[in-house]
């Protein structure tokens, strides 16, 4: 048979004629095999830098700042630097809804005016005793200044990004007082 | 196919329902239970996690939960979704409602505080004047309060409190740590009451291991999941509830399902906007109305507690106005205190290396206070129906108006000075002491709107939480408070819809429903 001959022999076949006899084959379903193992992954902050979005440069590096600042490396463990507080900052206040993006942007923005009204510099070029001054607010528990809802936020949220941090976590699990950095984590429910 | 006819069907899996279910069941009633959410798998749905494997660090999803202070972002996923399940409120006035849809409700994750209610609550008019009385006073619940404590077995001290009645506890005989006992001494001296906390003990009370367990061993009890109810239909004949409309929330597909008796146990404002959109139960009017919670202020004051170290708390009963009106406020209002805890550093006004040596320096000497205060139940608290705006079903949502009043502003002032002074008398240095109240809801313990009353024409529910309008439809959850007083809501609920179970056993049994 030429291959012309063979095309048109194929081609003449009925459709119901080509289907086998035999079922076709069930997909493997996983679950049916209690050994399957799973697979062991990792979040991308073990392995990657996240991308600035939302801070202007001037505003991004006050915010490194105030992070080294605010929370610096103690006792072994890894202050907000090291734990790329400002990075995550800079990706999560830029997903949130307002008014935490204006309340951040207007709080860098103050903190450089005023540095470089006072001292000449970008607040990240101060020294530490010259942002001890511009900082002074919220050393003050009664504060009425127009900066401190800014600073006591960004307090908060650098502590926070800091602790909740893989390098700090890691850490602390080397300590002699390990943290249970672990909870039960709900997934959706339908 | 023909389709049956179930004896009771009751809409809800949480507190009020499930004890309905267990009660109802338990006397060989065959019952059918619809509920909004699915049922938890906890192999399947939960794992543990470090919080730095999370999408945001452990933040949370960005603006998910706008009402919802109390999830997180290991909980997220909980908590009903405002997307699917929206409601409104007037622009300047938020109401945080907080809502969980699973089978078991609310009480999948409840704070299990559960504390009695007094006739200074359900005789509150008779003693300043202000509202109305309960259709029913202590002496009718108590019988039920003696069965649902060892349901969930609560745990407690027995004190003798008129004003917050003992119950059938577990004894909690745990000692007092130096700062809780410093803390109870200073408060003697006040003239203010403590007691140990009374809370449902076990592998976490809920619904649905202390509860819907009996009523499913008898073999008479059928769930049905992931079911939204419509709306509850009636006979054009004889005005009776005959069952009701429901959607399957995966599907969108509808089903009727009759019953002769229909009992709504669906939470405090479900279950009202349920009536309403069903046009059902109010020729009073009154549905929707006397809208209440209970404010908090949290951490009202703030301490550490020098030279002493120590966990533990307690809990102040309300004080005020009980023998004597000795304040510009009516009512009251109580606290938990507790200890042990380090102080927050939002609470130390410092940053950098001093936070750090502070906060190790005052390590497990934190005590705080927290106030539960009544709210007054006020017509011009309410919810009703916002037509313009419906759920992911297709269903009309709730617009919700409340605010605090005066008097709760008076009283959540009195708790902070108070607190405060006890702390001091008790050596306790205060970082921050303050009386900002959470906003109307957040406390999650949403009552009244369809509350009970001898008169139908300013109550919507009789004495055994039936309706004045149709016989054969009872509402056994928070809605049917007509006053809450300081005390989580939850023991209540459950002895109340135990008590109007009986009656519709009784009934049945008569003939009579």
């Amino acid at each position: 048979m030429n291959r012309r001959s063979l095309l048109q022999s194929i081609v003449a076949i009925p459709a119901a004629a080509a289907v086998p006899d035999t079922p076709p084959p069930q997909p493997q379903l996983l679950q049916t095999n209690p050994e399957t193992p799973t697979t062991p992954v990792i979040p991308p902050v073990e392995t990657a830098k996240s991308l600035r979005r939302t801070f202007a440069p001037d505003q991004f590096y006050a915010l490194t700042r105030l992070g080294e600042i605010m929370v610096p490396p103690y006792n072994g463990l890894p202050g907000a630097a090291e734990a790329g507080a400002a990075e995550f900052l800079d990706f999560y206040i830029g997903a949130s809804p307002q008014p935490l993006p204006d309340l951040y942007r207007s709080g860098l923005d103050t903190l450089n005016h005023l540095s470089q009204s006072k001292f000449g510099q970008t607040f990240t070029n101060i020294s530490l005793d010259q942002a001890n001054i511009l900082l002074a607010p919220i050393r003050d528990p009664a504060s009425k200044d127009d900066l401190t809802p800014f600073l006591r936020t960004a307090k908060s949220d650098l502590l926070r990004a800091t602790v909740n941090s893989h390098p700090y976590i890691e850490a602390v699990s080397q300590t002699r007082r390990p943290r249970n950095a672990s909870k039960y984590f709900w997934y959706p429910i339908t | 196919m023909t389709q049956r006819t179930y004896d009771v069907l009751i809409i809800g899996s949480g507190a009020s329902g499930a004890t309905a279910a267990r009660q109802l069941t338990r006397k060989g009633i065959h019952c059918l239970m619809l509920d909004a959410g699915p049922g938890l798998d906890y192999s399947r749905h939960r794992e543990l996690k470090k919080v730095y494997t999370l999408p945001y660090r452990g933040f949370g999803t960005p603006g998910r939960f706008p009402h919802v202070t109390q999830a997180d972002e290991y909980t997220e996923n909980v908590w009903a979704d405002e997307k699917q399940n929206p409601y409104t409120y007037p622009k300047d006035d938020p109401y945080y409602w907080v809502r969980i849809r699973l089978i078991g409700g609310k009480t999948n994750f409840w704070g299990r505080a559960s504390w009695r209610l007094s006739n200074y609550e359900f005789k509150g008019k008779d003693h300043d004047g202000f509202g109305e009385n309960w259709p029913i006073e202590y002496d009718d619940l108590a019988p039920y309060y003696d069965q649902v404590e060892p349901m969930l077995r609560v745990a407690g001290r027995r004190e003798g409190f008129p004003q917050l009645p003992d119950g059938i506890f577990i004894e909690d005989t745990s000692p007092d740590s130096e700062p809780v006992q410093r803390f109870i001494n200073a408060a003697q001296k006040r003239g203010v009451p403590t007691t140990k906390s009374r809370v449902a003990t076990g592998q976490r009370a809920s619904s649905v291991n202390r509860i819907l367990p009996d009523a499913l061993e008898t073999g008479k009890l059928q769930i049905v999941s992931n079911a939204v109810v419509r709306q509850i239909t009636t006979d054009r004949n004889t005005g009776l509830a005959n069952g009701v409309l429901f959607i399957d929330t995966r599907s969108k597909q509808e089903f009727h399902v009759k019953a002769r008796i229909v009992i709504v146990g669906a939470s405090t404002l479900e279950s009202t906007r349920l009536l309403l959109n069903s046009g059902l139960a109010n020729s009073s009017g009154v549905l929707g109305h006397y809208l209440f919670d209970q404010f908090y202020v949290k951490n009202v004051v703030s301490c550490i507690v020098p030279g002493a170290r120590g966990s533990g708390g307690g809990y102040i009963p309300r004080f005020r106005n009980l023998a004597k009106k000795e304040k510009d406020f009516i009512r009251g209002y109580a606290m938990d205190f507790g200890g042990g805890g380090s102080p927050s550093p939002e609470h130390l006004p410092l940053y950098g290396e001093d936070l750090f040596k502070k906060m190790e320096e005052l390590q497990g000497t934190g005590f705080s206070l927290t106030t539960m205060g009544e709210v007054l139940p006020r017509r011009e608290n309410f919810v009703a129906i916002n037509k313009s705006v419906t759920d992911a079903w297709g269903i009309p949502a709730l617009h919700i108006t409340a605010k605090y009043s005066q008097n709760e502003f008076a009283m959540a002032k009195d708790s902070m000075n108070t607190a405060a002074e006890i702390c001091h008398d008790a050596g306790f240095q205060i970082l921050e002491k303050h009386w900002q109240m959470v906003p109307p809801g957040e406390s999650i313990h949403e009552l009244g709107t369809c509350r009970m009353g001898a008169d139908p024409k300013t109550s919507v529910l009789n004495k055994w939480n039936q309706t004045h309008d149709i016989k054969n439809l009872f509402v056994v959850d928070g809605s049917s408070f007509v006053s809450g007083g300081s005390q989580n809501p939850t023991l209540t609920v459950c002895a109340l819809s135990m008590r109007a179970s009986d009656y519709i056993a009784a009934q049945m049994q008569k003939g009579d429903l």
